[in-house]
């Protein structure tokens, strides 16, 4: 068991706000671990920081033993570092294969580098997806749940070491998102670490092994998650003092 | 259309203007010469302004430097020949290092800055009068020949610029540069997330597009023999040159061939047709192209246009 990402004392501020503060964990190679919190706690700034899109004010990140604080986004990509986003980012005007094909030829260290391979590569990862019979429409023309997994889709094809889904169930039906959960553990088989950013409960208590619990910027919990879901610090960030104290009284009262 | 009869079109077109010389007077082969170097710029332009989305200004500012950068190393004693060869590098590294800087901006306020290099540069080389003659501008050493053999060499050579600016495209297009500049174009943000290097493909298109402008401009300071800041920096061909291309169709092969050739023979009929106000209707046409025909003249969807007139000419007929 290795640590393949690990964070050391990360802190993030912007002026006078502090998003994140001293933050440090680690993900083991092909766990599935749940980030959770509430709106606002930190958790976008969190990706955001690990794949270079912002970088840390102090603290340290390292990926694979190697110090990766202060790298480009496009960096993180090639390294295998790759995220899906909350609010979906196509190139709109390609078509679906053409997309997916991007990640391929951009973000896979390991292609050939020729658009002819990238294009096939990409086809396979929307067989794998489900997306294979929209090919060849703009993907502008997706749904929701469409773009939700063309994002998928493009990250895959880019080969990742560890993948970040920011809310890829968002928005989504539940029968949109009892496929979404398949798919989320059939990636999870390739033996791909994910880190699964939600805000749904049913999600992360049927995928993760483990959660992380951020609240103002700061991890005040981490453990399984069942016990989790019981522990008085996260029903406190999430439904406050008053509901707290009234769920202990509860208990302590049968 | 398929993409074998474009082609076909293209050759058609380049050999009807380099065989201006064998069926028509001097005064259509001059026009030919203008084509061509229009093509080649518009061409140039398309590697930033169509692949990548950036809105540049700055082709005068690569032409008016590559002029110089001609006729002095000309002057100097280099033959024509590598003296735009020279010019063509010059350039491209010159656009390298303003494009690290440049590059930063977007959308509008890159365009700014485009516009911005164009004056830096005119300044500088208007002011440095003991190199540049400053206002007085530079006498270029002349082609020896009779009128005719020199616009003939000149069609040529600015045929063959054309025809090598056009190559480049293709192989942009098909490569993965090319993939690379569109992903930029449709969502930067997101192109620097799937791995493109953005910076670094910027200033590639960037350089690109300015290395043959400058070619184009010091081989039309050897064509003219004088140079001057102002003939050489002109903000009517910084902006011309966008124009053509938003007409044909920007980020495409042909587009910027279409745009040019449409643009420039319409600014003909103009001047001939209409000597005091043809800048008047030439802004209104563009205007209105622009305005009616936003992914340019080759998205124009021809074949709707003509169902669509066809089927207006049947219903009253129907009805009756």
């Amino acid at each position: 068991m290795t640590g393949i990402l690990e964070l050391k004392n990360v802190s993030k501020s912007f002026g006078g706000i502090r998003a994140l503060n001293d933050v440090s964990f680690t993900l083991t190679e092909g766990e599935i671990v749940g980030l959770i919190g509430p709106n606002g706690a930190g958790k976008t700034t969190l990706v955001n920081v690990i794949t270079g899109t912002s970088h840390a004010s102090s603290g340290q990140v390292l990926f694979d033993g190697d110090d990766v604080t202060k790298q480009r986004p496009f960096q993180a990509a090639r390294r295998g570092l790759s995220r899906t986003f909350q609010i979906v980012q196509p190139f709109p005007r390609m078509t679906v294969l053409e997309n997916v094909a991007a990640g391929a030829l951009f973000g896979n260290v390991k292609s050939k580098g020729d658009v002819k391979s990238a294009l096939v590569n990409a086809r396979q990862q929307l067989e794998f997806t489900g997306l294979a019979d929209q090919a060849d429409r703009p993907a502008s023309n997706l749904t929701i749940a469409g773009r939700k997994r063309l994002e998928l889709a493009k990250s895959l094809a880019m080969q990742p070491k560890v993948l970040m889904l920011d809310e890829v169930n968002a928005g989504l039906n539940s029968s949109e998102i009892d496929g979404a959960l398949t798919l989320i553990r059939r990636i999870a088989d390739r033996g791909i670490t994910i880190l699964l950013i939600e805000h749904l409960m049913k999600v992360v208590l049927s995928l993760a092994h483990r959660v992380l619990v951020l609240h103002h910027g700061e991890l005040i919990a981490q453990g399984g998650s069942a016990e989790m879901v019981k522990d008085p610090r996260v029903i406190e960030a999430y439904l406050g003092k008053k509901y707290l104290r009234r769920a202990q009284e509860g208990n302590g009262n049968g | 259309m398929p993409a074998v009869l474009r082609y076909v079109l293209f050759a058609v077109w380049v050999l009807a203007l380099a065989t201006t010389p064998l069926w028509a007077d001097n005064y259509v082969v001059r026009v030919a010469i203008i084509i061509a170097m229009y093509t080649g710029l518009v061409l140039s332009w398309n590697f930033i302004g169509g692949f990548a989305g950036y809105p540049s200004f700055a082709t005068a500012a690569f032409f008016g430097l590559g002029s110089y950068a001609g006729a002095l190393s000309q002057i100097a004693g280099l033959p024509s020949v590598l003296a735009w060869l020279f010019a063509t590098v010059f350039v491209g590294a010159f656009a390298a290092i303003f494009g690290v800087i440049i590059l930063r901006l977007r959308g509008h306020y890159f365009a700014i800055a485009s516009f911005g290099v164009v004056e830096v540069v005119r300044l500088v080389l208007s002011s440095w009068g003991s190199l540049t003659g400053g206002g007085d501008g530079l006498n270029v050493p002349l082609v020896t020949g009779s009128p005719n053999t020199v616009a003939q060499s000149f069609l040529a050579v600015m045929t063959t610029i054309m025809l090598v600016v056009f190559a480049v495209t293709i192989i942009v297009d098909r490569s993965r540069l090319g993939f690379g500049l569109r992903c930029i174009q449709q969502n930067e943000d997101a192109a620097d997330m799937v791995g493109v290097d953005t910076t670094r493909y910027k200033v590639i298109a960037f350089s690109l597009s300015a290395m043959f402008c400058g070619t184009i401009g010091a081989a039309y300071a050897s064509w003219t023999g004088y140079i001057d800041p102002t003939d050489s920096f002109s903000i009517v061909m910084t902006v011309k040159v966008p124009v053509m291309s938003l007409l044909g169709g920007p980020g495409t092969v042909f587009g910027p061939v279409v745009g040019t050739a449409a643009f420039l023979l319409l600014e003909e009929v103009f001047w001939t047709n209409f000597l005091e106000y043809n800048r008047a209707i030439l802004g209104a046409v563009i205007v209105i192209i622009i305005f009616f025909l936003p992914g340019g003249l080759l998205k124009f969807p021809y074949r709707k246009m003509f169902t669509s007139i066809t089927r207006r000419g049947e219903t009253p007929a129907a009805t009756s």
